[in-house]
């Protein structure tokens, strides 16, 4: 699935004559640092609606090699904005120049990535090299707005293991100019000044010291501090909008897709055989997508207004692909073709990006996508356009549990997209298997996935060819010398769609047997690992996701073995979650029952050593090993 | 299969017809225009065609030919013609076509790119449908300062469609004829490449794959080449008109398997089925022939007269002071090297590992303290032949950029530069283009078989076969009882020289104190491991040593299993897929030791103990061997991996997947003890 490319990269200038020793960094920058940002400066001048000159400047220290990414300018630039009068500067420890950029030393690329046809987007880069730390580079450029949608977000520290000595925002506005700001933990207010019909906003942080990222961590908004700021009214490439509420922006987005919606008339009648008998809702819903499914592709074009402007559906019509946004505009045009309700949707896609939108600061920097839906009070049906095999009305982890901007016929209005369940994630397998005399372990494995659960079957039984399942099969599992073979899948669609997965799996060697005892991990396949605990906790814990995954094993050994040792059941049930393992000898078959239940919460980091506890509980108990004696 | 025979040089030129390989020429035909499509096309039926194939190219066709310019001189017409069948959505990414253009580095005179045909077929009741790509959808993109690049995706593709497209490229460049790939990521039912050379060109061509023509045939035809000398100002302009007979050459291929990537594999350039060419000479007139390929004396003699190496020998007077202040000039030539080698290595970076030529002055270089493989080892060179002393450079074909053929002095396929020097009796290969690699070693992705000396009086060979690099390991345990504090012990292991390169560079990224917490989360809950040292860590000449100690809770229970090996035993086979297609070829040879000698904890016997194995890959290819005993309240064991040879036959990949599943079955094995009642 892929990104509509929404962002803007931003940057911009001046700061004096500058001491860049690196003796005058405090040890509180230093600790648990690659880099520090010594000095920074942005100076956004905004002088009308649709114009604005973005100066950044920056220096970063380098500490150690960690940090050389750091010595790399890049910025990108297009027709809406322009990039000049870049420079840099390499320093010594001692804060001494050694060198500079020379203009045909900066490279001139087009940044249109691999999932791209075309854009108008393109580069300029830079890297300075060097071996001897720390040592201390210093960048400077410029960028012209040619329109304004987006304007620069300041966000200092860029990433963990970062310090910041000292950054600056700056915003100049024209006194009638109603520039909105959103803090984020940034602890006061602005410094608001006046002066010749200007009003000046500025930001400003100092010593900030290194943050280490952690295992399952709360999102990144909590932890450092940004500034957004965003117009109210605005103008690019030739349309003006007004973005203060949500409602404006979804006008904006509408005023973009007007004369884009029209579809060519060989396709309105295609629309009509196929669903004008078709009485429900649901029906129409289905077919529909199914069409647009089978008959589009994913290509991505973007040229100017065009990174927010879907094609036409004529033209989707004609040559059956486009982008997320031409997808789903074309997929709202069948819809209403046959009339059936349903909007445009815009969302910040991508696993992990829940809480990105503020609904308190309308504003598009939260959306890189662009899905569809049917609206409902209560069933509201959701569509990703982009993919040709997802189930109609799923949208998976990709857009899942998040508030996203519904586009309605008059506006804009935020909604929530679907949250899946610990009751929707499921995953249930059943092995049954025979243990050879030589150890070797042959095993039929039936599972099947649901929800969330389902999209790595999905995936690969869907977009992988034979010789690629086989290569992730024979490589994924913890069996010593193993082959995996009669892979199948069954697809059962629906909101909460299912596969299952039918896999014979031979291990030789996986018993192993020494002399006149024979040792077995009667878990197969379900094995969690364990939380890293040497260092200490310092946020909170999120589990993201709800599930449920129960196991069943079958072993079934060579005669004449007595069982000399086993694992104890195990039953643990706390606010982490619930696992529960049982193990039955009967004869020569050994059942293993497993059970593991994970609930979506937030716990804090004084609850880390507890949860490591419980973890390596569960990495013991799924390695539990079996041995048995050989009677006399 | 035998590696090395995978690898074809054949001699293409006016001079030598050569006899075709495995050809049946008679039978078929070359092709000279595709058939319209019809139904049958959209139902292929190919041995080489199963179920993985997403896409099937049903045809290639392709020809090159010179043609005479307005500009004085002659210009390649390249001609494509492919035709694909889409059999299913994941093969949809063919669909979209990026065409390099080719923009000349100095003169940047672009190559033109025209005839552009696309069309798209689709079977819809019976009869088949043409969408046609307009030429608005043709997309141009500048992507860097050589390269531009035309794009197009079809429309309206269907599961089942097949695209068709053609385009013709013309050149100026024809030192840069364009090679042919007859192999690709799909199964090809057909592919072939035409080449018509005027009588005064001869080219070289090389072919690799294992893989055989179906039609492989050179014939002559009379031609005639009208060519345009614009003339100065105030001079006219005139025509010169060339006749004789050139040398038309066909190659096809058929059925052509789609190439799968493995693991262990040098590099996929190496059993590619292909075809290039490389210009030999010009033959002006009987007595003005200018020739690009030469022999490797005369070619070396070249290389060295180039601005790239000549400076080497400049007086580089400005280099002086700044050796002063890295090397005294009282010590020894030995010295001498080894600290301007460090130097360079320790404070330079390399941002380009894939090049024999320079890409800014000795100067700049040395001043930005950056550049790339090449200006690296050139200033290393040139530091070295400022303080008297002689190298030379060798050129390099990496892993990646495939085997080099060293029958034919042909630079392009090389890659690489290091420097060769002789010290006393011992040649030194040094490479300071990376981050503490040790002073006379070759980074792995360097051994490829071997390297070329650039000297004109002695450009010989350099072999560096993967074969004879030993890489060993040997690790010992000992554990005792201690009155006090239970089972105690301790572990040490001297790594490899590539181990310990690699080690390094882990440990250079991270704290040793997160190297220590990441080496012990290996090690289960009752095994407590503490007090990392590490030997020669900064010693980059030398292999390092890792040591810690060992504390085992050996807890209550009357039966505890206990597996010698600890951490060092081989969980995984590391040969994943049951079949192989290509040789393996690792990078060296590698040897592995685990000796431990432990006391029998107190308060226990030993109830069981692995029994001795020995297994021999192929007779004398590898060995393993597993040796335990218990003495008394002693237990000694010892288990050794070696293997002979770093590259396998893939007949022989079988018997090497099972050796390693031997290995990791006994590995697993436990000791038994029992407490003493």
């Amino acid at each position: 699935m892929k990104y509509l490319l929404l962002c803007i990269l931003l940057i911009p200038t001046l700061v004096h004559s500058q001491d860049y020793k690196a003796s005058l960094i405090a040890d509180s920058l230093k600790t648990n640092a690659n880099a520090v940002m010594r000095s920074e400066e942005w100076h956004v001048s905004i002088k009308g609606i649709d114009k604005a000159v973005v100066k950044h400047k920056w220096a970063i220290t380098i500490l150690n090699e960690n940090g050389d990414n750091f010595a790399t300018y890049a910025n990108e630039y297009s027709k809406l904005f322009s990039l000049y009068d870049i420079s840099g500067k390499l320093f010594d420890a001692d804060g001494k120049q050694i060198q500079k950029i020379k203009k045909k030393d900066i490279s001139d690329v087009s940044a249109t990535d691999e999932s791209t046809l075309l854009s108008d987007s393109r580069a300029k880069y830079f890297s300075f090299h060097c071996k001897n730390y720390p040592y201390t580079v210093e960048f400077e450029d410029e960028q012209d707005y040619n329109g304004i949608y987006f304007l620069p977000r300041w966000q200092p520290v860029e990433s963990d293991l970062f310090s910041l000595q000292q950054s600056k925002f700056i915003v100049e506005t024209p006194t009638d100019y109603n520039l909105r700001y959103k803090q984020i933990n940034y602890p006061s207010k602005p410094i608001i000044t006046t002066d010749n019909n200007m009003i000046t906003y500025t930001w400003e942080l100092t010593n900030v010291p290194a943050i280490e990222d952690e295992i399952w961590q709360p999102p990144v908004d909590e932890l450092i501090t940004k500034v957004f700021v965003a117009p109210t009214k605005f103008s690019i490439g030739g349309y003006t909008g007004d973005m203060s509420t949500w409602d404006g922006l979804g006008k904006f987005q509408l005023s973009l897709n007007k004369g884009r919606t029209e579809l060519p008339e060989n396709i309105k009648q295609e629309v009509h055989k196929l669903t004008d008998k078709l009485t429900t809702k649901q029906e129409k819903v289905n077919v529909l997508y199914n069409y647009l499914q089978q008959n589009t592709r994913y290509i991505s074009i973007q040229l100017g207004i065009g990174g927010w402007q879907p094609l036409e559906a004529t033209f989707v019509g004609e040559k059956k692909f486009g982008d997320c946004k031409a997808l789903s505009n074309f997929m709202v045009s069948l819809l209403k073709e046959a009339g059936v309700n349903a909007c445009f949707v815009v969302v910040k896609s991508g696993e992990g990006n829940h809480y990105d939108l503020k609904e308190d600061f309308p504003a598009p920097y939260y959306f890189n996508h662009v899905i569809a839906c049917v609206p409902d009070k209560k069933d509201t049906i959701w569509l990703e356009c982009t993919s040709q095999t997802m189930s109609c009305g799923y949208t998976g982890s990709f857009t899942d549990n998040r508030k996203v901007l519904m586009i309605t016929d008059s506006g804009g209005v935020v909604v929530n997209s679907p949250h899946y369940t610990v009751d929707n994630n499921q995953r249930t397998t059943k092995v049954t298997a025979n243990i050879s005399e030589e150890g070797t372990l042959v095993a039929d494995v039936n599972t099947r996935y649901a929800g969330l659960l389902q999209e790595l079957p999905h995936g690969l039984c869907h977009g992988a060819t034979q010789n690629e399942r086989d290569k992730y099969y024979n490589h994924t599992y913890n069996l010593p010398t193993y082959k995996v073979e009669n892979i199948s899948y069954k697809e059962t669609k629906g909101n909460i769609p299912s596969m299952d997965e039918h896999l014979t799996i031979t291990s030789s060697g996986y018993a192993s047997i020494t002399g006149k005892r024979l040792f077995v991990e009667p878990n197969l396949l379900s094995k969690i690992d364990k939380l890293p605990t040497d260092k200490s906790r310092k946020f909170d814990i999120i589990i993201a996701e709800s599930h449920t995954t129960i196991d069943t094993f079958m072993l079934v050994i060579p005669k004449g073995y007595q069982l000399e040792s086993a694992p104890k059941n195990l039953l643990l049930n706390n606010k982490f979650g619930y696992y529960a393992v049982t193990y039955t000898t009967k004869d020569n078959t050994i059942t293993t029952i497993r059970k593991h239940i994970e609930n979506e919460n937030r716990f804090p980091a004084t609850d880390y050593s507890s949860l490591a506890r419980f973890y390596e509980e569960m990495y013991k108990a799924d390695r539990a090993k079996m041995v048995f004696v050989k009677g006399e | 299969m035998k590696a090395n025979a995978l690898l074809l040089i054949i001699l293409t030129s006016v001079v030598y017809v050569f006899a075709p390989f495995g050809s049946t020429y008679g039978q078929i035909k070359p092709i000279s225009k595709l058939d319209k499509i019809t139904a049958k096309d959209f139902q292929v039926s190919s041995p080489v065609v199963d179920n993985n194939a997403n896409a099937v190219i049903l045809a290639d066709v392709g020809s090159t030919e010179f043609e005479g310019n307005t500009n004085g001189d002659f210009s390649l017409v390249f001609k494509e013609t492919k035709r694909i069948l889409l059999v299913n959505r994941n093969g949809f990414d063919v669909a979209t076509v990026k065409v390099p253009i080719y923009m000349g580095e100095a003169t940047e005179e672009e190559e033109s790119f025209g005839n552009f045909e696309a069309t798209t077929y689709n079977q819809e009741n019976g009869q088949i449908t043409e969408t046609k790509l307009d030429k608005a959808s043709l997309y141009k993109e500048k992507y860097n300062k050589y390269f531009n690049i035309r794009k197009f995706t079809f429309p309206n593709l269907k599961e089942g469609s097949i695209i068709e497209y053609k385009f013709t490229i013309k050149s100026p460049y024809y030192e840069h004829l364009r090679n042919w790939q007859f192999q690709d990521e799909y199964p090809v039912l057909l592919s072939q490449y035409q080449v018509t050379i005027p009588p005064m060109f001869d080219y070289l061509s090389v072919r690799k794959g294992y893989l055989k023509f179906a039609l492989d045939s050179v014939a002559t035809v009379f031609k005639t080449y009208s060519i345009i000398d614009p003339g100065e100002a105030n001079v006219a302009s005139s025509i010169y008109r060339y006749s004789g007979n050139a040398t038309t050459a066909i190659w096809l291929m058929k059925d052509v398997p789609a190439l799968k990537l493995e693991k262990y594999t040098s590099s996929n350039k190496n059993y590619l089925a292909q075809i290039s060419f490389n210009l030999r000479s010009i033959h002006f007139s009987d007595i003005n022939t200018r020739y690009i390929v030469k022999d490797w004396f005369k070619t070396a003699e070249d290389i060295l007269k180039k601005p790239d190496y000549a400076c080497i020998k400049d007086n580089n007077s400005w280099l002086k002071d700044w050796i002063k202040a890295i090397v005294p000039e009282s010590v020894q030539d030995e010295d001498k090297v080894r600290k301007i080698y460090a130097y360079i290595r320790d404070n330079f970076t390399c941002t380009d590992h894939e090049s024999y030529r320079q890409s800014q002055s000795l100067k700049k270089t040395f001043q930005s303290k950056t550049g790339n493989v090449a200006d690296l080892n050139i200033l290393l060179m040139a530091m070295l032949y400022n303080q008297g002393i002689e190298s030379d450079p060798v050129f390099l074909s990496t892993r990646d950029n495939g085997w080099a053929n060293e029958s034919a002095a042909l630079i392009n396929q090389y890659n690489y530069v290091i420097a060769k020097v002789l010290l006393g009796n011992t040649v030194y290969l040094l490479d300071a283009s990376h981050p503490r690699l040790g002073f006379g070693k070759i980074a792995t992705e360097c051994l490829n078989g071997s390297g070329r000396t650039i000297n004109k009086k002695a450009p010989w060979v350099v072999s560096m076969s993967t074969d004879s690099i030993k890489e060993s390991r040997n690790t010992a345990v000992f554990l005792n009882n201690d009155s006090v504090q239970g089972v105690i012990g301790s572990y040490s292991s001297n790594l490899g020289y590539y181990e310990s390169l690699e080690t390094r560079n882990d440990i250079a990224k991270e704290k040793q104190a997160d190297f220590a917490k990441k080496l012990f989360r290996g090690y289960p809950q009752e095994i407590e491991a503490s007090g990392l040292t590490i030997d020669s860590l900064q010693s980059y000449d030398d292999p390092i040593a890792i040591n810690y100690n060992l504390k085992l809770k050996f807890g209550d229970d009357d039966i505890v299993y206990f597996n010698p090996l600890f951490d060092e035993q081989l969980k995984k086979n590391p040969f994943e897929s049951a079949e192989r297609l290509y040789p393996v070829e690792m990078p060296y040879v590698k040897n592995t030791v685990f000796t431990l000698n432990m006391e029998v904890p107190k308060g226990y016997k030993v109830d069981e103990l692995p029994k001795y194995a020995k297994v021999k890959l192929n007779d004398d290819e590898g060995m393993f061997e597993y040796m335990i005993a218990n003495k008394e309240d002693n237990i000694q064991m010892r288990c050794k991996v070696s293997l002979k040879k770093a590259t396998y036959n893939p007949e022989d990949y079988a018997t090497l997947r099972d050796f390693y599943a031997f290995i990791v079955k006994k590995e697993a094995e436990q000791i038994v003890f029992k407490k003493i009642k």
